[in-house]
């Protein structure tokens, strides 16, 4: 009984994490043999199949799998239709629209690799139809050949023809696409994989060229001309299938010879719908794209982090979490990088607060000097923002229980949440998180200070609204420090001392802790950046064993390399007895240097 | 622009194109095709970059993430010499290797691809990048020289001024900090 009721377990929870990926694959196969088929059994293609053989129906049936992936491949790279999505759902949106805006690059990938795997076997069978086609010469219906001649070279044969051309472009520049957005080429050179990564507007062209002249024929009038009716004067005999057997018995012979029209296309009817709501969305990001009129307040104290004050024209309205992109014209016209919106959208003032960790060859102040200056007169620059899009850890709002961990700059999710909730004090219950614990793990101790006002005001704010246990709150330090350095920092930082532990949190006893305080059904939410990842997933995986957790782990990259979200899964633990549904989601902002 | 590493991508459409050269290959050998002779050649040609190209040199800064099982083949890539070393020498070499493979039509796209592969290389030589091979130094980042602490369970160690540890609780810890 243990077993099975287990096993359901985890048959259940595995559907549910990998609902995308079975959902699509079905639907793959659907398309695929209904293709299959109908290449296989229609009289149309009766001679296309005297010639071709099996090689028909793989081609065409993968030929129907890419029209489909080709068109879903770039609607989960619509991020304006995204947010537009979940906004008109509202904060109370369907947990399912969530997930799969969310898992946008997952969906993204797995229409790739489709797309990959299709062209592959696509162009396999289109080169055997080559041969075929050149081999079995069809000398007595010549408006069904492609090849010109009985023996024709079938790569004349393809060069010759508009499909074949477009192909072989196509291959080519799906294997630059391919290879410069393996995961490598990505980290290292993010540039290759950028720029090359435009070239799919040039494979969508090719895609909607390829098919139009109508290389593959089908017969047009079967009603006059039965299919293979003069079949002992063609040289392959050997595939009669039932149905001319049985059109045979009514008609002895055809007086009219077979008429070939090319095929109906249906590929640009796919490509062309997903390129127009690609087009719809980037040019509805175009229109929301906007200027600063000016760099409100620059602070720069710390070390590495840069503190905006933006201010826009129009008022600026975003949920907490939400990211934003941005440009400077007079670093770099063409990159736009995502930062998270760090302060709270109010009615009355169209200023918003970006944290900017300084990581890389883009960045607005000189990095050369000891003192971080700003590379231009800050008052007369003008950025350019695009957004806001929404992130994962936006579910934070959404669960009773929010865990938050975050490592060192991914902390600014958060920070938008603690403004969000400051400006909501008076009226918390109406919020859906009821508790909110903030584990923030940072290597070095002025990293603390970018948001010191910010905790010690919340702390403030939520002692004298007697709530203070709907905010818990824990600093680590995890650097190795001497003794005497450690007094000598924490003496220059004497607002933190009484919160900041050192070393890395205690997850088994943490754990412990919050399997006591929350029975029953419980959400909660990790999040931290790459190198605290390690570790963590070491913790999640050792504490399996010990509570029996189930986890998977997916990486969510989004836009550039720089945000990387992941998301931790764990359904139905059983402590005790009672059963609990968690959903850890940890989210990683890590900024990389291009 | 400044960062771009060349070689990088260009190992990638190589090692992408022997795939693409080793399906083609097997496919003109499956017995319908006439020039057999050029897919032998397009087999042999897709295993040989396969294998050249299976490991990853460090890059700029010293790094790589290898592949898996690349270092049973590194050394004996390393031992190639100016082929593995040198980008020129790749470019002129795999220039070489895909001209035959472009006469036949099942290893035609690798041909094409390796073509594109040996350019991209031609731009990572001119751009001054040399293979060196990612098995004798083991990568180290600044972060993993610099532990982390170890999570504090009931005593938290110090390192004090002679490098010895020093066991603290950590109310005594707090007490001598504040």
């Amino acid at each position: 009984m243990e077993l099975a009721s287990s096993t359901a377990r985890r048959c259940s929870y595995f559907f549910r994490t990998k609902s995308i990926l079975i959902l699509w694959m079905l639907l793959m196969a659907v398309v695929f043999w209904t293709t299959y088929f109908h290449y296989k059994y229609d009289p149309k293609y009766y001679y296309l199949r005297e010639m071709l053989g099996s090689s028909l129906y793989l081609s065409r049936g993968t030929a129907s799998m890419l029209n489909i992936s080709c068109c879903v491949v770039v609607l989960p790279m619509c991020r304006g239709l995204g947010y537009l999505l979940l906004s008109l759902a509202g904060e109370h949106s369907c947990s399912l629209i969530r997930c799969w805006i969310n898992e946008s690059k997952k969906i993204h990938i797995i229409c790739a690799v489709t797309i990959v795997v299709a062209s592959i076997l696509h162009s396999i069978s289109h080169v055997i139809n080559a041969q075929n086609f050149s081999h079995h010469y069809n000398y007595h219906f010549k408006d069904v050949n492609v090849a010109n001649f009985c023996g024709e070279d079938p790569l004349f044969t393809v060069l010759g023809t508009v499909p074949g051309v477009t192909g072989v472009a196509m291959v080519l520049v799906l294997c630059l696409l391919c290879s410069s957005s393996m995961s490598y080429v990505r980290e290292t050179c993010y540039d290759a994989f950028w720029y090359t990564h435009r070239l799919f507007i040039v494979f969508l062209v090719l895609l909607v060229l390829h098919p139009i002249s109508g290389v593959l024929k089908e017969q047009s009038n079967i009603d006059h001309h039965i299919p293979g009716c003069r079949m002992d004067n063609l040289t392959h005999t050997d595939s009669k299938t039932a149905h001319l057997e049985r059109l045979h018995e009514y008609f002895d012979e055809c007086v009219v010879q077979p008429k070939f029209i090319p095929q109906n296309t249906q590929t640009w009817k796919w490509v062309v719908s997903g390129l127009v709501v690609y087009v719809i969305d980037f040019t509805y990001r175009l229109i929301r794209r906007r200027s600063t009129s000016g760099v409100a307040a620059v602070n720069n104290s710390q070390a590495s982090v840069l503190e905006l004050t933006l201010e826009t024209k129009t008022r600026f309205s975003f949920r907490p979490g939400q990211y934003v992109l941005l440009n400077c014209p007079k670093v770099s016209l063409l990159e736009w990088h995502p930062f998270t919106v760090t302060s709270c959208a109010t009615a009355d003032q169209a200023k918003f607060t970006l944290h900017l960790r300084t990581n890389g060859d883009w960045s607005l102040f000189d990095q050369s000097e000891q003192t971080s200056t700003f590379k231009v007169p800050y008052t007369a620059t003008r950025l350019y923002i695009d957004g806001p899009f929404c992130s994962p850890s936006e579910g934070v709002l959404h669960h009773r229980v929010s865990i938050c961990v975050a490592g060192g700059i991914g902390v600014t999710p958060f920070a938008s949440f603690l403004n969000y909730i400051r400006v909501r004090t008076r009226n918390l219950d109406k919020l859906a998180v009821k508790r909110f614990h903030l584990l923030w793990l940072c290597r070095e101790m002025q990293s603390f200070l970018c948001f010191t006002d910010l905790l010690t005001c919340i702390q403030n704010q939520m002692w004298e609204e007697n709530r203070p246990d709907f905010i818990d709150i824990q600093l680590y330090l995890t650097r190795q420090y001497r003794q005497e350095q450690l007094q000598n920092i924490l003496r220059a930082c004497p607002g933190l001392v009484y919160k900041v532990q050192f070393g890395r949190p205690d997850w088994p006893c943490l754990f412990r802790e919050w399997e006591e305080l929350y029975r029953g059904k419980l959400h909660c939410s990790l999040l931290g950046n790459s190198s605290c990842l390690k570790w963590r997933k070491y913790d999640c995986t050792r504490q399996r064993h010990r509570i029996r957790i189930m986890m998977t782990y997916s990486l969510e990259t989004f836009i550039l390399t720089y945000q990387c979200y992941l998301r931790i899964k764990v359904p139905n633990m059983t402590f005790h007895g009672h059963t609990l549904h968690m959903l850890m989601v940890i989210s990683i902002i890590h900024i990389q240097g291009r | 622009m400044g960062q771009m590493e060349w070689a990088v991508w260009a190992n990638e459409q190589t090692l992408a194109s022997s795939y693409i050269l080793i399906i083609g290959a097997s496919v003109g050998l499956c017995g319908i095709f006439d020039k057999w002779g050029i897919a032998v050649f397009g087999l042999i040609t897709g295993i040989g970059v396969l294998f050249i190209e299976f490991p990853r040199g460090l890059n700029k800064k010293g790094q790589t993430k290898k592949r898996r099982l690349q270092e049973c083949i590194v050394l004996y890539v390393s031992a190639t010499g100016p082929l593995a070393r040198n980008y020129y020498v790749r470019f002129c070499v795999y220039m070489c290797l895909a001209m035959p493979c472009c006469f036949m039509l099942p290893t035609f796209l690798g041909g094409m691809c390796l073509f594109m592969g040996a350019f991209i290389y031609l731009m990572a030589a001119v751009n001054g990048e040399s293979w060196k091979p990612g098995v004798e130094k083991k990568p180290e980042t600044q972060l993993s020289q610099e532990r982390t602490e170890k999570s504090p369970r009931l005593t938290h160690r110090f390192v004090d001024a002679n490098d010895c540890q020093v066991s603290l609780s950590i109310t005594e810890m707090r007490e001598t900090v504040v």
